[in-house]
């Protein structure tokens, strides 16, 4: 059952959570392609995608030699930041304190940014097209790595935690190939909602082991810390709406 | 160039957009921490207070992020 249980976590965890940062890196990606065509787009996430890779593999030696207390307090941390603010964002965005996140809008901005570009020279105005994919991927995927390692990095959990990202990534992917279009239905603040809650209570449940005290119930501890964050957002965003409508009126 | 500077504004987004909160995690942990050393806070009771003191982060957090765009 607790087996499970981390499992389905883990895998949750990380699915939403790179679904969200995908979704993000593919509207940059696909503002290139419209603009400048496919290949400065390639070409931009390929080199983004192996600057990654080689990241992972060189920081992973130096995560093994850390000593595992330290690392679950350290990613511990880590989480919670993460996590409360992605919270926090997305309870002020619920309670219509702080404007929602638009793709539609980022496409088109960004797909302006490109146009200003192409008075240069073709390889002048492709190079910068690619260096704009290459940001957005490595930016995004920086995210996506640590969220990976972070959420795997109890034994046994990295497997889950990748399969969960690799998932999204081609989900999202998927769907984008097929609607070509920025994916701005899809509810990312819902999403950014419940990976806030999710990276808080990872974050929380790593510091305690991290801090010598874990849960006496262990790994299913994880649930129910995710839960307790969840409603109390949802509880704040409705108070932040009320407020606000009290003021506005 | 452009890169570095979109890396910097990425972990201050991350870390610093809201110091404040990020203090107060930090400090709830070590709060925590130091609780647990000093035998003030028993190993049982440690989880339960570092999820409260994360819960008041968030309330104060999302009250002061409120406050700030009325």
């Amino acid at each position: 059952m607790t087996d499970l249980a981390s499992f389905a976590t883990t895998v949750g965890a990380s699915f939403l959570a790179s679904a969200v940062e995908v979704v993000e890196a593919f509207t940059i990606v696909l503002a290139v392609s419209v603009v400048r065509g496919p290949r400065p787009a390639l070409l931009g996430t390929f080199a983004a995608l192996a600057v990654l890779a080689v990241a992972v593999v060189a920081l992973g030696p130096t995560l093994a030699r850390t000593p595992l207390p330290a690392l679950r307090l350290t990613i511990g941390i880590l989480l919670l930041v993460f996590g409360l603010g992605w919270l926090r964002k997305a309870v002020l965005r619920a309670g219509g304190a702080l404007p929602l996140h638009d793709e539609t809008a980022a496409f088109a901005a960004e797909t302006t940014a490109l146009r200003q570009a192409e008075d240069l020279d073709d390889k002048a105005a492709d190079g910068v097209a690619a260096l704009a994919a290459f940001k957005a991927v490595l930016l995004e995927g920086a995210e996506v790595v640590f969220i990976v390692l972070a959420i795997g990095s109890r034994p046994g959990l990295l497997l889950p935690a990748a399969v969960g990202a690799t998932a999204a990534c081609a989900l999202v992917l998927a769907v984008g190939a097929m609607v070509r279009k920025p994916l701005s239905t899809i509810p990312e603040n819902s999403l950014k909602f419940m990976v806030g809650a999710l990276l808080t209570g990872f974050g929380v449940f790593w510091c305690c082991e991290g801090l010598g005290a874990p849960w006496s119930s262990g790994d299913l501890a994880i649930p129910g810390l995710v839960a307790l964050y969840l409603l109390a957002g949802l509880a704040l965003a409705a108070w932040v709406r009320a407020t606000r409508s009290t003021v506005g009126a | 160039m452009t890169l570095i500077r979109a890396v910097v504004a990425l972990l201050i987004k991350i870390f610093a957009a809201d110091l404040w909160l990020t203090l107060t995690a930090i400090a709830a942990v070590a709060l925590c921490g130091l609780g647990l050393q000093s035998h003030i806070l028993s190993p049982a009771a440690l989880p339960w207070c570092l999820t409260a003191g994360v819960l008041a982060a968030l309330i104060i957090g999302v009250a002061r992020g409120s406050k700030r765009q009325k």
